[in-house]
């Protein structure tokens, strides 16, 4: 019996997963929990092997940083990343954290599952690129990877010249960055091109701030 | 021929005349060589032109003099004017070719060389104020701009510099001008919206120190800082509405995926109705009856369910929860609302440590968890009920991490090892209800 704990902070896609657990034998559902950042302690006191972890929990914790403690501590245990948010750098970062395996919730090509009893194999299922979305007249994949990189930081509502700085590079780089974008989106401004990303999730800034 | 004293009164009296009209324009180019600070040599021969000339002059009064019943001469005022008249004619032809002269080229010199009049002429066509003064204040050039400045600004004409600049500093102006802070330069507003910078700087000049005032019209870019000001405003009103809706996209983002899993229930449902019909129409043997029953039974139990769900994730349940696997009751107080989200998740990450130390290392079997209201913002304070360290706590790796998180969230953190144990974590300026 593999002993699964969820890491997910809505209740309808919490259940869902409880659900699909408890209709299969393979699977003993252990504990399902809403903060990330209990992860740890989850694992500490209990026989956990898997865990469905969403990235974007309660209290804004964070499921890779939390995927990442208990590999460190808990390499045995086997984690698949669950999340719907085509954020560009989630795949790239859970690889290398040494996440197990990775579903996207809204556009996978196999049910969570078959990812389970792949992963608990020993396979490692990732999707081959993150999900293409819409995002003004284009579309995400038309993207570099640098201009999504200031693409995010631009959803904090930081001036040029702050996100240079946190990014290492120069404002007019940043203003340059901004432009291209503003034309292939066909966005009217930089405002609107923040607002759209964020609600599309192309981007996701990993620390609001109050 | 007869001599000047055998002359007419009248005569005597014009030539006399003609003669101080000339000594009159010798004085004049005399003084003009004095004020233009000419050559030398320019000098001495006005001077010379001029001691001739007045020297004659008063041989020829003398003359006019003895006309006058009991007038004396001298010997040589006598021998002078014994000289036939036509030589005295002569005499003042060559004086008065050689004033004409002067006159002429002095006056082309003038018209032809810079000299401070042509400086204070060209300064005051100038669009910045100029002033030139020496170290006590008294002026040496002001043109015309500086000079309307000092009026507007102090009400006063410019007669001492250092007055009026210890004005412009102190901002203690008139006719409503005002100051405008920028630093180390002195902007000066005025009241038809005109602005103008003033800069101060010295230099020697003939070994000595002159003082310089400038005064340049900013207006324009004075204008155009006024516009980028109230544009920033604009620009910060907008990223502070950016990243309110930053703060709640998240929930708008978990709306979408609770919809898209009530679509995926929905689907299922539907599967489940058309094979549920292939079996009661047709008795399928393909389809696995139990199979078919669990997915109704937990599809309908989900959507049933659905008006059930509340998703209150800024609740503290998983702390509590947490806490009791690891064997600990927990105890959250606070002085303040927590509505904050760093706060709550600094509370979490705080919690997350302690809960492990204290089960592990110290024994406790209570965790208490108080957060107070700071000046600036808010302090959470963690203490247990198990053992008390023996020795000042070392930094390990879950300690350390621990700080890097809450520096990163932008608060700090201190731990207190002796008497007992308690890890204060602190966050500025959240803008908490008090």
């Amino acid at each position: 019996m593999i002993n699964v704990m969820i890491v997910e902070d809505q209740a309808m896609p919490r259940q869902l997963f409880e659900a699909l657990i408890n209709s299969d034998d393979k699977y003993n559902l252990l504990h399902s929990i809403k903060n990330a950042d209990m992860a740890d302690i989850y694992c500490e006191m209990s026989d956990i092997d898997l865990i469905i972890m969403d990235i974007c929990t309660a209290m804004d914790s964070n499921g890779l940083e939390a995927a990442e403690r208990i590999k460190a501590k808990y390499p045995h245990i086997k984690i698949i990343i669950v999340t719907s948010m085509p954020e560009f750098s989630y795949l790239n970062r859970a690889r290398s954290i040494g996440v197990d395996s990775f579903w996207y919730k809204e556009a996978a090509e196999e049910s969570i599952l078959s990812v389970m009893d792949k992963t608990v194999a020993g396979e490692s299922v990732y999707p081959d690129k993150t999900p293409t979305i819409a995002f003004g007249i284009t579309d995400s994949s038309d993207f570099s990877e640098r201009e999504l990189l200031v693409l995010r930081e631009l959803t904090s509502g930081d001036t040029n010249a702050q996100i240079a700085e946190r990014l290492e590079m120069s404002q007019y780089t940043v203003r340059d960055y901004i432009q291209i974008m503003l034309e292939k989106t066909g966005f009217k401004s930089r405002t609107e091109l923040a607002v759209k990303a964020r609600e599309c999730g192309i981007v996701i800034l990993d620390k609001p701030k109050n | 021929m007869s001599s000047f004293l055998m002359q007419s009164p009248i005569t005597q009296m014009n030539f006399l005349i003609l003669l101080m009209m000339l000594m009159v324009i010798e004085l004049v180019c005399f003084v003009a060589c004095f004020m233009y600070r000419m050559k030398k040599r320019y000098f001495i021969l006005c001077a010379a032109e001029l001691c001739m000339l007045t020297v004659y002059c008063i041989i020829m009064i003398q003359g006019y003099r003895v006309s006058v019943p009991g007038g004396m001469l001298t010997a040589f005022e006598e021998r002078i004017l014994d000289l036939p008249y036509s030589i005295h004619i002569a005499i003042f032809g060559v004086l008065g070719v050689l004033t004409l002269v002067t006159f002429i080229w002095l006056h082309r010199w003038i018209r032809h060389h810079i000299n401070m009049m042509s400086i204070k002429e060209g300064s005051d066509k100038l669009p910045m104020g100029l002033c030139c003064y020496y170290e006590s204040g008294r002026t040496l050039l002001v043109n015309y701009t500086m000079g309307e400045l000092c009026r507007i600004i102090t009400g006063e004409a410019l007669l001492n510099a250092h007055t009026f600049k210890a004005k412009l500093i102190s901002g203690y102006l008139e006719n409503g001008c005002t100051k405008i802070d920028s630093g180390s330069d002195v902007i000066i507003s005025l009241p038809d919206g005109r602005a103008y910078t003033f800069s101060f700087r010295s230099y020697m000049l003939e070994k000595r120190e002159i003082f310089e005032m400038v005064a340049v019209d900013v207006t324009d870019r004075f204008e155009l800082i006024e516009h980028i000001e109230a544009s920033n405003n604009e620009i910060n009103r907008v990223n502070a509405r950016l990243e309110d809706y930053g703060k709640t996209i998240t929930d708008i983002i978990r709306e979408r995926e609770m919809l898209t899993a009530k679509v995926a229930i929905h689907d299922s449902l539907g599967k489940a109705l058309i094979a549920a019909k292939r079996y009661v129409a047709f008795g399928d043997d393909a389809i696995n009856i139990d199979a078919l029953r669990a997915l109704w039974v937990n599809s309908v139990a989900l959507l049933s369910r659905e008006a059930e769900y509340k998703d209150d994730n800024d609740s503290f349940d998983d702390l509590y929860d947490a806490a009791e696997i690891m064997g600990l009751k927990l105890s959250l107080k606070s002085e303040i609302k927590l509505e904050n989200r760093t706060l709550k998740r600094m509370i979490m990450i705080g919690a997350r440590e302690c809960i492990t130390n204290a089960a592990k290392h110290g024994k406790a079997t209570e965790l208490n968890i108080l957060v107070k209201a700071t000046k600036t913002g808010a302090l959470v304070e963690y203490t247990n009920n198990g053992e008390a360290p023996t020795a000042e706590i070392n930094m390990g790796g879950g300690l350390s991490s621990l700080e890097r998180t809450i520096n990163a969230l932008g608060g700090q953190m201190e731990i207190v090892s002796t008497p007992e144990f308690v890890l204060r974590l602190s966050l500025d300026d959240m803008g908490v209800a008090l």
